[in-house]
């Protein structure tokens, strides 16, 4: 797979991506996951949006900025979602999502949820046992797969009716 | 000869190529039409925008990073919803197979009642289900489309069952296209077995063996046109992880065969200056919106181990609802989850107790494809009918009666971050008051935005595929399906896509010169 470029998102904006996902996956009011784990949500979280084209990148930055910026208003808060304490940013983020902008934390929560769960720690929480992904056996897609084509149902490859 | 499959992110400077027929897209229509083309000894190229990623590196990827190597968009595409209709994400696959790789293998052939319309009020008079019987089984038999026995069925799917049986409704097995599928549940993320035959495994080796070459990071920017007629495509050879321009790209062809799918053969025809006033070019977009009921049961469910989607109920076809089964990764399931923090903690807990069906709306639509002016995706709108907006509320009401009738303590509903509804909240909760807007909504078939017809003033292209009033150019894909079906169209689409081809390589080309 090709390499992408390193840190799609700015500094700031890894700040802002950790503590929304600080306060949405927070299992206690005043205790964030562990440090480790947000790193690696992180990481990989700005690898996904390397590889996104510009306007999915725009789209998930935009759904970021309401996050970050109009789900600490909404809780009467003036400032970012990271300057308010992990029980603070979650009244934000509950507030934002009974608003008219809840489409936009859903497009955010969408792409963070996804990053976060697949973390082995985070998919035991949730029981996820990710069996699937235990289970590759890649010699198994093989060219003796294949049907012969032919029209009309004729068993002979290219043959004509 | 055999033909081969060309990285145009590994090939230096242009690419300057020759051709009978050139093919747009590598999806289910596209392989359909250069398989059967090569096969009738024709001399094909395919161009792919996307990479080409082998099955089994794709089935060892995680979910978010399938999404982030092998979907458009990494799923994030939307339908912007108009005057109060949903907005609806639209996910499809940018790698060489397209789309085909990224779905659950759902097979259906046109309903009966669809056919009537298009033969009847649209007179397509080839279009009943006899006079599409002999294209339908040859797909059918080539991308081996069978049953998903009862062994596979998840108990999410089962527990679906069981409540459908308790109400009399009636639930059919699923065809796909797998062979040797064991259930593992992630078909839309990359099939860790091949047991998903999309078409890079199916028709796609058939085609290269038979001679056609396939390019792929090869995006096509316009279709060169001379005197009305088709003459090849231009466009750019790319690299890097979102595709940048590394060269140009020509090929010249007798004829053109464009297959990018429901959102981008509209842009193409547009961009190659074909829409003229009044044209339907990126017109009539339906979706069938789909929409998903999580029901929490006390069992644990683990709806994730046995076949993605392996039953469905036609009994509302007269409805315009198909209920299917589907399930979606855990960690979809906790996006989908409202709150944050302990209590939103609290619910993803639950994520193995939750069984999940989904409604799938024939819709009337009324959608368009626009051109983006700031990138090459396309800016895409959505209407509901009113008997939309009706048929949507039906579909989800009827899943969660389903779900309590076979014992769910909640039922989840697709409203933007809405609670579990215990079967007492249920009864009292009024769908029809919360606006189409607030619904999580999501598809996988884009249609009808280059659509057939009879006659030139009411479609895009005639019943055989050929752009009207223009020599030499066709489309075959989901685009030219002249109304939403209210099934999976991957079947649809590939016998349309083997009946147009047939058509094709039937014609001889080696009589025809290439234009300069």
């Amino acid at each position: 797979m090709a390499a992408a470029p390193k840190h799609a998102l700015s500094d700031s904006s890894r700040r802002d991506a950790q503590a929304f996902g600080e306060a949405l996956f927070a299992r206690t009011l005043d205790e964030a996951p562990p440090a480790e784990r947000m790193r690696w949500f992180v990481d990989d979280l700005d690898d996904f949006v390397a590889h996104l084209n510009l306007r999915a990148r725009w789209l998930f930055l935009f759904c970021l900025f309401a996050v970050t910026w109009v789900a600490p208003l909404l809780a009467g808060h003036l400032g970012r979602l990271r300057g308010l304490s992990v029980a603070g940013r979650i009244a934000a983020l509950e507030a934002l999502e009974q608003s008219p902008a809840s489409l936009a934390l859903f497009g955010a929560r969408a792409v963070v949820s996804l990053v976060y769960y697949e973390h082995p720690d985070a998919a035991a929480e949730i029981g996820w046992d990710r069996r699937c992904l235990a289970d590759v056996r890649p010699e198994r897609v093989a060219a003796s797969r294949l049907v012969p084509l032919g029209r009309s149902g004729s068993s002979a490859e290219g043959a004509r009716t | 000869m055999k033909g081969a499959i060309v990285s145009g992110a590994a090939h230096q400077g242009d690419l300057e190529l020759d051709c009978d027929v050139v093919i747009v897209g590598s999806g289910a229509g596209g392989a359909t039409v250069a398989t059967e083309l090569a096969l009738a000894g024709k001399r094909v190229i395919v161009l792919e925008e996307g990479k080409q990623i082998p099955a089994p590196e794709h089935g060892a990827m995680r979910q978010s990073e399938s999404l982030r190597h092998v979907w458009r968009e990494g799923g994030m595409t939307a339908a912007l919803g108009l005057f109060g209709a949903p907005t609806i994400n639209v996910t499809m696959g940018r790698v060489l197979g397209g789309s085909s790789v990224v779905t659950g293998g759902v097979c259906f052939r046109v309903p009966d009642s669809v056919l009537r319309t298009w033969s009847r009020d649209m007179a397509l008079a080839d279009f009943t289900p006899e006079g599409l019987d002999r294209y339908y089984r040859h797909v059918e038999d080539a991308i081996h489309v069978e049953e998903v026995p009862a062994s596979l069925r998840s108990r999410s799917t089962e527990l679906f069952v069981e409540g459908a049986e308790k109400l009399g409704i009636p639930v059919h097995p699923m065809s796909r296209n797998t062979k040797d599928c064991n259930g593992c549940g992630r078909c839309n993320f990359g099939c860790p077995h091949g047991a998903k035959l999309s078409v890079d495994l199916s028709y796609l080796p058939r085609a290269v063996a038979a001679g056609a070459s396939l390019y792929t990071e090869c995006l096509v920017d316009r279709i060169t046109m001379k005197h009305g007629r088709a003459i090849g495509v231009e466009g750019r050879v790319m690299t890097g992880p979102i595709g940048t321009k590394k060269g140009r790209l020509r090929v010249r062809a007798k004829r053109v065969v464009v297959a990018c799918g429901g959102m981008h053969t509209p842009l193409l025809l547009r961009a190659s200056g074909l829409a003229h006033v009044g044209s339907h070019i990126g017109r009539n977009l339906t979706l069938h919106p789909g929409f998903r009921v999580y029901a929490r049961f006390e069992e644990k469910v683990r709806g994730w181990q046995g076949a993605l989607q392996s039953a469905y109920s036609d009994a509302f076809e007269h409805e315009g609802v198909t209920l299917t089964g589907l399930f979606v990764p855990a960690s979809v399931i906790a996006a989908t989850m409202p709150y944050a923090g302990p209590r939103h903690a609290k619910l993803t807990e639950q994520i193995d107790h939750i069984a999940m069906f989904g409604a799938l709306v024939h819709d009337d639509g009324g959608g368009s494809i626009h051109r983006n002016p700031f990138g090459r995706e396309p800016v895409a709108f959505y209407r509901c009918s009113e008997r939309d907006h009706a048929r949507i509320r039906f579909g989800i009401r009827k899943i969660a009666d389903i779900f309590l009738a076979a014992g769910a303590r909640e039922v989840f509903l697709p409203v933007l971050g809405s609670e579990g509804l215990t079967p007492d909240e249920f009864r009292h909760f009024d769908l029809d008051r919360i606006p189409s807007t607030r619904l999580e909504a999501a598809s996988q078939h884009p249609l009808g935005t280059c659509r057939m017809s009879k006659h030139a003033a009411d479609g895009v292209v005639d019943p055989w595929g050929r752009v009207w009033d223009t020599e030499g150019l066709y489309v075959a894909d989901g685009s030219i399906l002249p109304s939403s079906l209210g099934v999976n169209p991957q079947l649809t689409i590939m016998m349309a896509a083997t009946r147009i081809a047939w058509r094709l390589a039937d014609q001889d080309l080696s009589r025809e010169s290439l234009a300069a």
